[in-house]
Order: structure tokens, then sequence, then C-alpha cells
């Protein structure tokens, strides 16, 4: 009370009072005692900083706990928060990695044109054969056994062409 | 019990006076206030600004010193409301009032009328403050004169000299007294 009115001569007995409640209050209120320290001097300091609006007619000890408890949970959300921002960070450089980068997509598009330049070189019926097999693009049209004679023989000579433009 | 050195206790008295100059400014919004119907009342004045400008300035320091400054401010302003009323709703014009073969102006007489109000007030108040009348009367003396100065600046230096001298007039014998009981 005599602080709240500005006498000087009565912070010291009130530090001296109020720390120890302060620092048991936020360490009971915070899982961490790192947290509960930081939260402790941040209480200190706006109970400090809000003793002269105290009113005399209300309650010292319920006032500090007040103020204790609303840092601490102030402290705990903006922990919580930032937890949430680096877990949003990850996923987002996660999202990132999944993305192909400039030189896997130059390698695809190489892959893609050799590819397409292989099928180029077989017959329409080992394309349309290997499509089936491979796609499910149209009918078989012939017997499972025949069908899969076809794609042996449409692989094979898939390899071969692969072999011939110094693949596989 | 705590160390007296506590590292935390200087960051802890830094957050304590930047909270008490704070608080101290809160003053401002009724010197706004006192503004606002000033100029409504009686249009603006040079006069009245740097009159309001340095009742806020003396408010907030001795809100900030705190205890009896503190509570004169309170006082000051309480007592400096009946001159300021006085003048601002009155509208003295510029008739002249004749009395004991002398005349002034409605406005000094009012300004004067409402100084010694203000004084009379505050000595009564200071009875109330046992080891600082002194100190209580010099601040609420001071706050009270320019309070009401923002409302007497419109009865010209002489309003306002009237004000002051009814204002002294009154409290003069309170500080006669406390300097005898000392």
């Amino acid at each position: 009370m005599r602080l709240a009115d500005g006498d000087r001569a009565a912070f010291r007995p009130v530090f001296d009072l109020a720390w120890p409640c302060v620092r048991e209050v936020a360490a009971r209120m915070m899982s961490s005692p790192a947290d509960a320290d930081d939260a402790a001097q941040g209480a200190l300091c706006k109970l400090f900083e809000r003793i002269s609006e105290f009113d005399p007619e209300r309650d010292a000890l319920a006032w500090i706990v007040g103020i204790v408890s609303y840092e601490c949970l102030t402290l705990r959300k903006k922990r919580t928060r930032r937890r949430e921002h680096a877990d949003g960070d990850e996923a987002i450089a996660a999202v990132a990695d999944a993305q192909p980068s400039p030189e896997d997509q130059v390698i695809a598009g190489e892959l893609e044109a050799v590819a397409l330049a292989v099928l180029g070189t077989l017959k329409p019926d080992d394309r349309r054969t290997l499509r089936v097999a491979l796609f499910g693009e149209g009918e078989r049209g012939v017997a499972p056994a025949t069908f899969r004679k076809r794609v042996e023989r449409a692989l094979g000579r898939l390899r071969a062409a692969w072999r011939d433009h110094g693949i596989g | 019990m705590e160390s007296a050195d506590h590292p935390l206790a200087a960051r802890a008295r830094r957050a304590y006076e930047a909270g008490r100059l704070r608080w101290a400014l809160q003053i401002g919004w009724i010197v706004l206030a006192l503004v606002g119907v000033s100029y409504v009342a009686v249009g603006g004045s040079p006069v009245s600004a740097a009159t309001a400008a340095a009742l806020l300035v003396t408010a907030t320091a001795m809100r900030w010193r705190g205890r009896t400054l503190s509570a004169a401010v309170r006082a000051g302003l309480a007592a400096g409301l009946i001159p300021f009323t006085l003048l601002v709703t009155l509208k003295c014009g510029s008739g002249m009032f004749c009395a004991l073969g002398g005349c002034m102006s409605h406005c000094a007489r009012f300004c004067g009328f409402g100084g010694l109000a203000a004084g009379v007030l505050l000595a009564t108040r200071a009875r109330q403050h046992d080891d600082h009348v002194v100190e209580f009367l010099v601040g609420a003396s001071v706050v009270a004169a320019l309070t009401g100065l923002m409302g007497c600046f419109v009865g010209g230096l002489t309003g306002m000299a009237w004000m002051v001298v009814g204002e002294l007039f009154a409290t003069l014998p309170a500080f006669a007294l406390e300097l005898r009981r000392r």
C-alpha cells in the first residue's frame, strides 16, 4: 500500500516479500524450470509496473497470484504457438522436399524423350501389347497365354532397343 | 529472505518507476477534458493552452513523486474547479462591478471569489496531512491555481491575479498556523 502510494522506501521490503511468492506460483504453473524462471521474472516486473494501480481494498496476495497466473498462461500460449509454428515450418520443408528438384526434372525429361524414342522403334503391335499390359489400355483380344507370350516378346524387343540407345 | 542486491531488483525498480510515470500521466485525460470544456465555453487561447501544459507537467510530476504530493493533485484539481466552473458557466462578459468606491470587471470579481473558495477548501483539507501540511498546501495551491487560471484567463491579467490573490488569502492563515506549530 505504501509503495502503491509512491513511498520508495517500501520497495525493498515489498520486493523481498513478493519475489519468493511469485517464484513459487510460477514454479507450480510451469512444467519447465527455465520457463518458470522466465514467467516469474516477467510477472515480477509487471507486478511492480502495475503496483500504482493497486486497490488497497483488494487482497494483495490474490492480486499477486492473479498477475503471475496471467503471465504464466501467456508464456505457455506463446510457447505453444512457437512450437506449432516450428511444426508448420517443418511440414512446409517436407512438402518442399517432396517436390522434384530442377535437376530431377531435367533427368526425367531426358528419360521420357529416350523412352519415346525407344518406343518409336517398336512395331505397332508390340506398342499396343505393352500399353494393354502395363497401363490397361484396350482389350487383350487373345487368350491369356498367347498374350503373355506377346508381352514377353515385346519386352524383349524393348530391352534390346534400350540397349541400342546405350541404356540398361 | 532475498539478497539485498538481487539482480532482478534493479529491473523491478525500473518497471516500478515506468509504471508510476504511466499512471501519473493518466491525469492528462482530466487536463484534456478541462481544455475541451474551456475551448467550447470561452474559446481557445494561447494562455489557456500554456496553462494546460503547465498543469499537465506539474500534476504528472507530483503524482509520479507520490504520497502527499499525489493527494495534493487531487485536492488541487477539485479546488481549482471552483473558479474554473464559475468563469466558464457564468459568462461574465465585459460588465463592471462597483463597490466601496472602486470598480472591477465581473470576471475579475468571480475569479477572486473562486480563488477564495478554492483556498478555503485547501486549507480545510490540509488538516488531514498532519506531518506534511506545507508540502500539501504548496502542491495543491499550485495545481488549484493552474486549474482555475484555465477558466480565469477570460478575465485577463486582472482576473488571473485576483484568483491567485483570493487563493493565497485563504491559504495563508493555514501556512502561518503550521509554521507557528513547528
